[in-house]
């Protein structure tokens, strides 16, 4: 059995359970952009990328130990992405092969089921070699736990005996077919019915040879012990002929059985270098538009909290190939941030780069801040109103608290939740109470919660009534009361939801008119 | 001999057989819930088991006491195994009265269903001398096979079928089979093909025992020709050891016990009941283990009609209620429009309580039930045209006047659903009241659903729960029944009492996943 490769989990945990609603978050937090520069066209890469990112870690070790590979992946990308393409290309070939033979997979024949699974066996073989040369010229390069025990583990544990068995079996299975002896033990059981069948010999045809000769002609001589079964006896043929089926394809499943602890071992390791190599991509991408990068510091796990200085936005870095507009977030104690001001100012831009660093950070990887330091959440959450839903009817905040409470059904203490323009009900008296419940519950469980909100009268309501747990953050503006998208701490703003356009709109006529 | 039902009274299969099934059963919904059981646990036949109530708090609690046992895997996989062993033993003793009556085969069967018979009571006894459960039931159950395993004639009956069986367990063979050639010998072999290739793969370091291939090469349970060709030789070889079993059996032909039997059918009602409730759960449909408790407060968080559930498909959405009453009220007024769902939450709350009797989890995510001893349902007759309506009022009165006759202490709840209806409004309003007041002085457990809205009302005795409608104006039936006076209802309430998610609601919930303690 070949030790399974520990690149992305130390082996405290096999692996985090995905968190709850991913799709949505992803959606939310426009992941597919983010993944797609990750996958550099590479559809394993982009898949895997997916799935590492879904599970956010939990465990503070495990945290650590995946960003020690990354490190080491990204400071050797020429070996990670060798020993990747390497895999690939031997699991292409099984592919192709398990294809053009695919008919002869199904044969009801159990020597042909022999000869494919041997001939599929001999490839996952071939793969191995090929992977273990690959490894050999780099191991000594990696200095993370997670290559270094990856690239021994494989080196230790690899027996070239094997290779020449299994090389063996392949070069005689044909003459299986010509005419071979099977023998079979059993047992007498229950009702006197035939169980524990057991495949004690199976020996190929071979070409009789002067000794071959001699020993075949002692053979047809019956031993002492032994009694012949009656060729007239048809039926008794016909059964001995169907429990030598039985013992021939046990004996194909037999090489099934190792071929697949081959194939699910390269296969494993090529989705745990996927990730690393999708982290490659990411960092070259960002690297080329000189924009900052960091690993996160999580210097007390337990604690709610995330502090940063010039956090941006990963999606316009991608996206605009441009460095965007940066924040910073320093109020340790909030459990709650407010994030009001005019529209268009930045704030969803905001939230996401929130959104997105968190979930990086949770997987092991750099983040988009020059500094970051974050506890570690239970659960990450979003709930994003979609623009083309932000209509104040019924059916809205039906949609939008049914959403809500699926997270409720999951969410745990110790989580963080990105609320955005949530809670738009058709009266403001209704949305204050719905907002005050909801929030005073979050605070009530270290739940963190950032939140964009039109809601002026609820926001100031809550920074004035515990301002030691309440953050507000605005866009800012520039000296000539342009924005600059960048979010600052204030006190809760107008948001003006309709104030600016109608401003912009009828500003000048008003002028006039008055 | 011992019963699973009742820590003192047998219950005895035959007399339960011929009982009468209680006239709730079909206004609650019970016989096509019970039917789907009994369906999912491949048609046992446990049915004359659903109408055993309990009669007490206390056998309310034995039950429970098992059921909450069977909810720990170590326990049920015990149990499940037992059951399944007495079957087959079952099975094996129907092979032999089924065989031609000097077939040797027929005699094995026999012999194996003693022997499996026997392994299944000694095994549970074993491991539940590891793992024992703190059901009393469950301890009963262990010191009667205890007591069947250790009466001399039976310890006697076991040693010798063990003995056979180990002859025959000694007998082995192998077959070569070539291009040309079949031979048997009696010679055993051990050396396995496989572990070659497998010791090759692992280094050197391969599991040695040896991998059969234990599929049904010969599936009938008669032997094949093959089978039968083997067989006559080793009876020819063996021909005392043959002669000594037909002697043996042929005095030991009776195997498994009617007691026996007979606990075993009782597991299988709780294991069916386990079985439906994780099928449900599964399919998102919660169910908790009630509390059952003398005094009389009462919450049933989320329940429903499970009834309802059983037929839904996977894009049909439940909609869940709560019930809660204190400890000084009495009866529940449930008001609102037609087609609200207020007979869908009675048929969910008298479920409740049915299940709850039974000492089995009831289809609610939280709930605590008072204890009573009789369910008593009276469902509204559907009265047609004006000459039927009075025979329709009659026949709900007569009803009534029944329930009233069976009504001994305050320890009983009853389910009055839309009654009167065919009477003119101000009849059916008096009618409604003053049966009403009459339950209430009786201290039972009142459910009371009516469409007459005058009914409504808070008092010290008897709360109202209302069906909500969305209020958009569509007056769209939301299904969620609060308790709330109508006037208080706001169109975002209902949609937040829908979700859950005021304050405490929230919180409870996030504490819940968290497995914060909530008491």
């Amino acid at each position: 059995m070949i030790k399974h490769a520990r690149l992305l989990y130390s082996g405290e945990i096999s692996a985090q359970e995905p968190i709850p609603f991913f799709e949505q978050i992803s959606e939310d937090l426009q992941l597919n952009a983010i993944l797609l520069t990750m996958g550099s066209n590479d559809k394993n890469i982009i898949e895997n990328c997916r799935r590492i990112l879904s599970m956010p870690i939990t465990v503070p070790s495990e945290l650590l130990y995946r960003q020690a590979g990354v490190r080491d992946a990204l400071e050797h990308p020429k070996a990670v992405t060798s020993i990747y393409n390497s895999i690939s290309e031997s699991l292409t070939n099984i592919a192709n092969f398990k294809y053009n033979r695919r008919h002869q997979a199904k044969s009801q024949d159990p020597y042909d089921a022999i000869s494919y699974q041997v001939a599929l066996l001999e490839l996952a073989v071939q793969g191995f070699e090929a992977l273990k040369s690959n490894v050999s010229k780099y191991y000594e390069r990696f200095s993370s736990q997670n290559f270094k025990s990856f690239c021994d583990d494989l080196l230790a544990e690899y027996d070239e005996r094997f290779n020449d068995f299994v090389h063996e079996r392949a070069k005689s299975v044909d003459s299986l077919s010509l005419g071979s002896e099977i023998q079979i033990s059993a047992t007498i059981g229950e009702g006197l019915k035939m169980r524990h069948f057991l495949v004690n010999n199976l020996e190929e045809y071979r070409a009789k040879h002067k000794f071959d000769l001699v020993d075949s002609l002692f053979q047809t001589v019956i031993k002492k012990d032994e009694l012949s079964i009656p060729h007239s006896e048809t039926k008794l043929l016909t059964d001995c002929s169907e429990l030598r089926r039985y013992g021939l394809l046990h004996i194909a499943d037999a090489y099934a059985q190792i071929f697949d602890d081959f194939a699910t071992y390269l296969t494993d390791l090529r989705d745990q270098l996927a990730f690393y190599y999708g982290c490659i991509n990411l960092y070259a991408a960002i690297s080329n538009i000189q924009c900052s990068t960091c690993f996160p510091s999580f210097e007390h796990p337990e604690q709610n909290y995330i502090l940063a200085d010039g956090l941006y936005d990963i999606y316009y870095a991608v996206t605009d190939l441009k460095a965007p507009v940066s924040s910073s977030l320093t109020k340790e104690n909030a459990s709650v941030t407010l994030i009001t001001g005019t529209n268009n100012g930045g704030k969803t831009t905001f939230l996401r780069s929130l959104g997105v660093s968190q979930l990086l950070a949770q997987s092991g990887l750099f983040v988009p801040a020059k500094s970051m330091s974050t506890g570690i959440f239970k659960g990450i959450y979003t709930l994003f109103s979609k623009e083309h839903s932000r209509r104040l009817d019924s059916s809205h905040l039906e949609d939008e608290l049914g959403a809500l409470s699926k997270i409720i059904d999951v969410m745990e203490t110790h989580s963080l939740i990105l609320l955005n323009e949530a809670f738009a009900s058709p009266s403001e008296k209704e949305s204050v109470a719905i907002a005050g419940d909801v929030m005073r519950a979050f605070t009530n469980n270290q739940i963190t919660c950032f939140f964009v909100t039109h809601i002026y009268s609820f926001a100031k309501k809550l920074y004035e009534e515990d301002e030691e747990h309440t953050a507000c953050m605005q866009a800012g503006k520039d000296e000539q009361g342009q924005r600059t998208y960048e979010m600052v701490y204030g006190e809760p703003g107008e948001t003006g939801y309709g104030m600016e356009i109608y401003k912009d709109i009828l500003g000048s006529i008003l002028k006039k008119e008055t | 001999m011992i019963s699973l039902f009742h820590p003192t009274i047998l219950t005895s299969y035959e007399d339960l057989k011929s009982k009468q099934k209680p006239s709730f059963f079909k206004d609650l919904g019970l016989d096509a819930i019970i039917s789907k059981i009994i369906e999912q646990y491949g048609n046992a036949d446990i049915e004359p088991y659903f109408v055993e109530l309990s009669d007490s708090l206390e056998t309310t609690k034995f039950r429970n006491e098992i059921m909450v046992e069977l909810q720990n895997p170590t326990i049920r996989k015990i149990v499940t195994e037992f059951v399944e062993g007495v079957h087959k033993a079952e099975q094996y003793k129907a092979n032999y009265e089924a065989m031609a009556p000097h077939a040797p085969q027929k005699w094995k069967w026999l012999l194996d269903s003693i022997i499996v018979y026997y392994t299944a009571m000694e095994t549970l006894c074993i491991k539940f001398n590891e793992t024992t459960p703190k059901a009393i039931g469950l301890y009963y159950m262990h010191r009667f096979f205890y007591d069947i395993l250790n009466v001399d004639d039976i310890k006697k009956l076991r040693m010798k079928a063990f003995e056979l069986n180990d002859e025959f367990e000694k007998m082995s063979f192998r077959i070569t089979l070539n291009k040309d050639r079949a031979t048997f010998s009696m010679e055993k072999d051990e050396n396995d093909f496989t572990y070659r290739l497998r010791n090759a793969y692992h280094h050197g370091h391969a599991d040695k025992r040896p991998q059969y291939f234990e599929e049904a090469v010969f599936p009938t349970d008669e032997l094949s020709d093959l089978e039968q060709f083997v067989s006559d030789l080793f009876r020819e070889k063996n021909r005392l050891l043959y002669r000594d079993m037909e002697t043996f059996l042929a005095l030991n032909r009776k195997v498994v016990s009617d007691d026996v039997l007979e606990i075993v059918r009782q597991l299988e009602f709780y294991l069916a009941y386990t079985g439906f409730v994780t099928d449900m759960k599964k399919k998102g449909f919660p169910f908790s283990m009630p509390k059952i408790s003398k005094d009389k407060e009462l919450y049933l968080g989320d329940c429903y009609d499970v009834s309802l559930a059983i037929t839904f498909s996977e894009d049909d959405e439940m909609v869940y209620n709560d019930i809660v009453k204190s400890n000084y009220e009495k009866a529940m007024i449930v008001i609102g429009p037609e087609k609200s769902g207020k007979t869908t939450l009675g048929k969910a709350f008298g479920q409740c309580y049915y299940f709850g009797n039974m000492g089995l989890p009831v289809p609610a995510r939280i709930a605590k039930l008072p204890y009573v001893n009789r369910i008593f349902t009276v469902f509204g007759v559907e009265a047609g045209d004006k000459d039927h309506q009075e025979r329709a009022i009659r026949s709900e009165l007569m009803l009534l006047k029944k329930s009233f006759a069976e009504m001994n202490d305050t320890r009983f709840v009853i389910i009055a659903n839309e009654l009167f209806m065919g009477a003119p409004t101000v009849d059916a309003l008096n009618m409604n009241r003053s049966l009403l007041l009459e339950l209430l002085r009786r201290h039972g457990i009142v459910f009371y659903i009516t469409d007459t809205p005058e009914m409504s009302g808070n008092s010290d005795q008897y709360v109202t729960l209302q069906a909500t409608v969305v209020g958009d104006g569509s007056n769209r039936r939301t299904y969620r029944i609060i308790r709330k006076d109508p006037e208080e209802l706001s169109y975002s309430d209902s949609i937040v009492d829908k979700y859950k998610l005021n304050f405490d609601h929230i919180d409870f919930r996030i504490k819940n996943n968290s497995g914060i303690d909530l008491y």
